[in-house]
């Protein structure tokens, strides 16, 4: 699975046509990822609310957590590991 | 007929050259031997993808996303006041030894720091390094560096608003289209490309209005009302921009201000490379003296400090461990990314360069740059196009400012709400959004004020060139840790540690002197400053003086601060020597790791 994954990304870096990347990153590729931070600070603050006894927070956890576990158990591993990661301002720097 | 060595053509070239040779050379060779990059090792991007935070993306992309985050003001202004104080041969040689030997590596090398310690930013990595109280200094630094960048940017900004009537239409335009991309893509969910074209069409109406209506006019309050009034409207625009959510202003501006910025950066190098075509020859002395031009400022170790970014820049270690480590897909990646970009921002340098060798009048700022650029192109299309490249360039200068500026406002309110945050009690006002902006610009505009923009922008070059500093011996430290070779970073970084910090100090020594007689004005510029207060009937002397010991107090400081996390980086760099038992010079060899074990 893995090797093939690698093939399709030495794929995917023949057929990218460079100036276009390149415009793409100078214009465009700072604001996709403002967009997906936003999207994650909501994330966090939704599953804090929800899952957050996972963190060892004391929220008891609502009904609505098991009814919501199912839809957010693809995103719980990357959640801990984001919440847990020490941060500071110099994370918010790019430019 | 001019000779075509006394055009800036020759030696743009040959700087294209020298990094030309110097990426596929010195680069690559401390890449292999330094970093010895695996590109079957997995990079944080794909260790911890989330597709948040972590993915990988495609070199080119992050390339153009590199350059876009670390090109600013910086390596235009620098080269334009280095070249009048010392002239363009001392200034072109430290551009092009500067980013090869130094520039480059603090860049790149940022990013592998980064890449090597699970994407980890610089406070968290300094931590785990060098320890708590090196990351608090780092921190406090921060927070200077960016009320000092506001200072020197809001300035330049001001400047060139008053200098080229009509420029202000042109950013006024781009910040309405900016406002109406905003609206039209995220709210109204229109296909970005009809909102883009909608958009532009804003931004040239922008541009004629600019062109056909020059007004006001420049000084049209005096020189020192007039740059103290356009100051004012950009403190405000700023502020503004730092306060609303990203999408509403900020995002489609940046966006926006793109088109304009490449072309302008094209054009120019483009211009500076046909000089001889088009007979336009060196206006500037090669050779100035030791002592500047205008301020009397020595070239060491001042000169070290004038040009930063373009030659070296604290600023893009930063964003090479914010965000773009994040992102890398391979380690083979780093080079290009991180090492290309930066001299990619360099080129930026030499147009700069190039611009305000071939300019005929005295232009102390940014503006030099706008006269240089037009002279340049309207040589190469045309006598009768200059006062609309004039425009152009103006636009282009303000465009730079303005999409750094209101980032690093926002940056700075967050670092001032981060002091607050755990603090009881009133203080914690200051961590508010509006009180914060307010606090930095009313700060950022008493700067302004005193018309010392000489000096500020040394403590700005300064502080930044220090950042870099700390971010090379950074790497120095992880790399003796790793029992690597780091004598490229070590000795690169040593010098702009011992270069920096003497140019706050005498700059600082500057500024106290001054405040002992204050009869004579620091500089020509602060001339302006003296003759207004003469002219509402206020007698210089309290509130020169007041400035000066303020500024001599900051500059102290930064010495302070900088001496300190000085010592905590050679004290980690001599601590992980004794404890890896190292005693081979410290360009000795290499040790080969496996994955994973350098962490």
């Amino acid at each position: 699975m893995i090797f093939k994954k690698k093939e399709s990304n030495e794929e995917n870096k023949k057929k990218t046509n460079p100036l276009k990347a390149f415009m793409y990153g100078f214009a465009l590729h700072g604001n996709v990822t403002y967009m997906l931070r936003t999207r994650m600070y909501m994330e966090h603050l939704f599953m804090l609310m929800t899952l957050g006894d996972m963190l060892g927070f004391p929220i008891l956890p609502p009904y609505y957590s098991l009814r919501l576990l199912p839809y957010m158990v693809p995103n719980i591993k990357s959640w801990k590991m984001r919440m847990l990661r020490e941060r500071d301002i110099t994370d918010l720097i790019s430019g | 007929m001019v000779s075509i060595l006394a055009t800036p053509a020759p030696y743009v070239l040959l700087g294209l050259v020298l990094y030309y040779i110097a990426y596929r050379l010195y680069s690559r060779w401390i890449d292999k031997r330094v970093w010895d990059p695996d590109p079957k090792r997995p990079t944080p991007a794909t260790m911890y993808m989330d597709g948040v935070e972590y993915f990988p993306v495609n070199r080119y992309v992050l390339y153009g996303f590199q350059f876009k985050s670390v090109a600013a003001l910086g390596p235009i202004v620098g080269p334009v006041l280095a070249v009048q104080y010392w002239g363009w041969l001392p200034s072109l040689l430290w551009i092009i030894i500067g980013v090869i030997f130094i520039g480059w590596a603090q860049d790149y090398s940022a990013m592998m720091l980064s890449v090597r310690n699970e994407g980890r930013s610089f406070g968290p990595i300094t931590y785990n390094l060098v320890g708590r109280r090196a990351r608090s200094i780092l921190l406090s630094y921060l927070f200077i560096y960016f009320w000092l960048l506001t200072g020197a940017f809001v300035y330049i900004l001001a400047t060139a608003a008053n200098g080229f009537a009509g420029t202000f239409y042109t950013i006024f335009g781009t910040l309405l289209g900016g406002v109406l991309l905003g609206q039209l893509v995220f709210k109204a969910r229109w296909n970005i490309f009809y909102a883009t074209i909608l958009a532009l069409i804003v931004v040239v109406i922008g541009y004629v209005i600019g062109y056909l209506v020059p007004f006001p006019p420049s000084n049209f309050l005096g020189t020192y009302g007039s740059i103290m009034f356009w100051a004012i409207i950009f403190a405000i625009i700023l502020g503004i921009a730092a306060i609303v959510p990203l999408p509403t202003l900020i995002l489609p501006f940046n966006y926006l201000a793109f088109f304009p910025a490449i072309t302008s950066v094209a054009l120019v190098i483009l211009s500076a490379l046909l000089s001889p075509l088009t007979g336009i020859g060196f206006t500037k002395s090669a050779y100035v003296g030791f002592t500047a031009s205008f301020t009397g400022f020595p070239l060491w170790p001042l000169l070290f400090v004038t040009i930063a970014c373009g030659a070296i820049s604290g600023w893009h270690s930063l964003v090479s461990s914010g965000t773009t480590s994040k992102q890398v897909e391979s380690e083979i990646d780093a080079l290009p990314v991180g090492g290309g970009a930066m001299f990619t921002e360099s080129i930026v340098a030499l147009s700069s360069f190039a611009a305000i060798s071939v300019v005929a009048v005295t232009a102390l700022g940014a503006n030099g740059y706008v006269i240089g650029a037009a002279t340049l192109a309207s040589g190469l299309f045309g006598k009768t196009l200059y006062n609309a490249f004039v425009l152009f360039f103006g636009a282009f200068l303000l465009f730079m400012g303005v999409t750094v500026e209101q980032l690093v406002i926002r940056y700075w309110r967050l670092v001032l709400a981060d002091f607050v945050e755990e603090r009881k009690g009133a203080i914690k006002i200051l961590g508010n959004k509006y009180v914060a902006t307010i606090i930095v610009l009313v700060l950022s505009l008493a700067l302004i004020a005193t018309f010392t923009f000489d000096y500020i922008w040394e403590y700005f070059g300064g502080t930044n060139q220090l950042f870099a500093g700390f971010a090379l011996l950074l790497v120095a430290t992880y790399l003796t840790k790793v029992k690597k070779p780091s004598w490229y970073t070590l000795i690169p970084g040593s010098f702009m540690l011992v270069t920096t910090i003497s140019a706050i100090a005498y700059t600082a020594y500057l500024f106290i002197m001054h405040s002992f007689n204050t009869a004579k004005p620091l500089t020509a510029l602060q001339q302006l400053f003296y003759t207004y207060l003469t002219s509402i009937g206020v007698t210089p002397y309290p509130i020169v003086a007041t400035f000066d010991v303020i500024a001599f107090i900051v500059g102290v400081a930064l010495v302070v601060l900088s001496t300190a996390m000085g010592y905590y980086l050679y004290k980690s760099i001599v601590a992980y020597r004794r404890e890896a038992g190292v005693t081979q010079p410290i360009g000795g060899k290499t040790t080969m790791f496996k994955p994973g074990e350098d962490k």
